[in-house]
């Protein structure tokens, strides 16, 4: 890449790769997403007497990890984002480059690349090495034929996992520019995007059936919809209406964030 | 001389607190302009609204003709040296200038030229966080020269120096200036400028208070008054008054005329065949220059000492 947005990406990505913690932060977030699926998927069974029967949709069983693996990916998002006013180098950064927004665009582009790398390698392993634990678990044909890692909703579920966590960090970078700190931006991320999950899963008893479609129709993680390769009756939103969803917050919270970024004293 | 930063009108409010109040004046190449005010005086956020850091609400400021904003690589024009902890505590020095210099599209080998010109060399590979406030300074100078720029600012720079570092950085500062670069040095103490600085901007609480050459500062700091020794003060006092000078008198055999030059006392003493101890100039410093200019202006009201904390950004 040449001319200005080039320099700027080089430059940002020198400063994302020169700290151990963001190497850490992607290491760790295939880590835990992997190490989740194992433990989730191997506390999923099925009736083995029943088979033939049930609509449990192993493909996303096997991406359950990414729930671990949101929570890093979140918080390395948020530090790209503020790191830089904690310490007052984004001073230094806004002389070397006055244009703010294209700061927040170069940092968007190497967080964006980096997680969306660190997220491909996390859910196409959580897969591999989720199915053969789901199969000895009882999920066999023919209910559940061995999912084909290149069939479309395979591969759709797949590969949107890794977008997934990608959007979820950018989000974390919009917030942490917002808020300027640390604590309250990660605060914030988990509360919109985990309490969603466990007030609003199917089943739960505490929201009637109405809202806890709503919320996970309209909540950032309506994302988690492009892991379905079942046609489900409790499926809120589509596959990529729900990461339609998500990448609206994101666009919207970068938007914000530039908006701001303008305005404001360094 | 090119004038290489404009300030125009620059004013800034923080809430209720002015923090630079109408505040003009130019920094022109080839000298060290001293820029002079207490603590809370408004220097930094005058530099920062230079560097288009911090929006001004009235007036604005030119670097090199041009607003900083409009400036594509911005580092090849200014070097600023801000504050020394701003940098992350875990990267390396040599990754902290190495991003700079591709941010402004600057030669990858000018990182190791300035780590060799503050000394930094040895320990390019060390983490920011472990480095002396001392070394952090020399990394901001290093940052501050990596685009070989015509103009620098440098906001307390002596700040957490070892005496050889800051005479390190005075003879360095009077060198920058002698290639013909225009170099903008922020003190609060005056002292720090005395033998750098060829030109003075001095402001408080916001306003400028002096825009003067340091020699016309001093000439019309001087009183033009003699201290004389000698072990007769009563035999001559009554001599030199009468030859019309003022005298006065601590009650030491020192004492202090005005109104005559040091030849005229000389001859006085020789005629009456009384001993000098001593015969010199009064000279002022810098320093009590300084602190004559502020007593006098109204910022600064009969015996208070100057403000502290009058609007220090938040």
């Amino acid at each position: 890449m040449t001319g200005e947005f080039g320099r700027v990406v080089r430059a940002e990505w020198t400063k994302f790769w020169s700290v151990r913690g963001t190497r850490w932060s992607l290491l760790i977030a295939v880590a835990v997403t992997i190490a989740g699926t194992l433990l989730l998927a191997s506390e999923s069974n099925t009736d083995v007497t029943q088979a033939g029967q049930g609509d449990d949709d192993v493909v996303a069983i096997s991406l359950r990890g990414l729930y671990f693996g949101q929570l890093v990916v979140i918080t390395l998002g948020v530090l790209v984002g503020t790191s830089e006013y904690a310490t007052g180098l984004i001073r230094t950064t806004f002389s070397a480059v006055p244009g703010r927004s294209l700061v927040l665009a170069t940092k968007a582009v190497v967080l964006g690349a980096a997680v969306a790398v660190a997220g491909l390698v996390a859910s196409f392993a959580s897969f591999l090495v989720a199915q053969p634990l789901l199969q000895s678990n009882g999920y066999v044909a023919p209910a559940y034929p061995r999912p084909s890692l290149v069939t479309e909703p395979v591969l759709r579920a797949i590969i949107g996992s890794g977008l997934f966590l990608t959007l979820l960090a950018l989000l974390g970078l919009g917030l942490g520019i917002i808020l300027r700190r640390t604590g309250g931006a990660i605060t914030a991320l988990v509360a919109v995007t985990f309490i969603p999950l466990f007030v609003a899963e199917p089943g739960t008893p505490l929201l009637s059936e109405n809202v806890a479609m709503w919320v996970r129709r309209t909540a950032p993680i309506a994302g988690l919809a492009i892991q379905q390769t079942r046609d489900r009756a409790d499926a809120a939103i589509g596959p990529w209406a729900g990461l339609g969803v998500l990448c609206g917050y994101v666009v919207a919270a970068l938007a914000l964030a530039g908006w701001l970024l303008s305005r404001r004293d360094a | 001389m090119d004038a290489l930063i404009e300030a125009d009108g620059l004013t800034k409010r923080f809430g209720r607190t002015t923090a630079v109040d109408h505040l003009s004046f130019v920094v022109r190449a080839g000298r060290v302009t001293g820029f002079v005010g207490p603590n809370g005086a408004g220097k930094s956020t005058t530099m920062r609204m230079i560097l288009g850091l911090d929006r001004p609400d009235r007036g604005g400021a030119l670097v090199g003709g041009r607003s900083y904003q409009s400036l594509r690589t911005p580092l090849r024009e200014v070097g600023a040296l801000l504050d020394p902890a701003a940098v992350h505590p875990g990267r390396r020095a040599y990754h902290h200038l190495q991003w700079l210099a591709q941010s402004n599209g600057i030669p990858r080998a000018r990182v190791g030229a300035v780590l060799e010109l503050v000394g930094l060399t040895p320990v390019a590979r060390g983490r920011a966080g472990r480095f002396s406030l001392g070394m952090r300074q020399r990394l901001g100078i290093a940052a501050a020269l990596l685009g070989d720029p015509q103009v620098l600012m440098l906001d307390e720079p002596v700040n957490g120096l070892d005496p050889e570092g800051v005479i390190w950085i005075r003879g360095f500062v009077r060198s920058l200036a002698a290639e013909g670069r225009a170099v903008f040095v922020a003190s609060h103490l005056m002292s720090e400028l005395e033998g750098t600085a060829d030109h003075l901007i001095i402001i408080g609480r916001g306003r400028l208070i002096a825009d003067t050459s340091v020699a016309d500062l001093l000439g019309s700091a001087s009183d033009g008054s003699l201290t004389v020794r000698t072990p007769r003060r009563a035999e001559f006092m009554p001599v030199l008054s009468a030859a019309g000078a003022t005298v006065s008198s601590n009650g030491t055999d020192r004492l202090s005329v005005t109104g005559l030059g040091a030849e005229q006392v000389a001859k006085l003493a020789a005629d009456r065949r009384l001993p000098l101890y001593e015969l010199t100039p009064h000279r002022v410093t810098l320093e009590q220059a300084y602190l004559r200019l502020t007593r006098d202006s109204v910022d600064y009201a009969a015996g208070s000492p100057p403000p502290d904390d009058a609007g220090k950004a938040p």
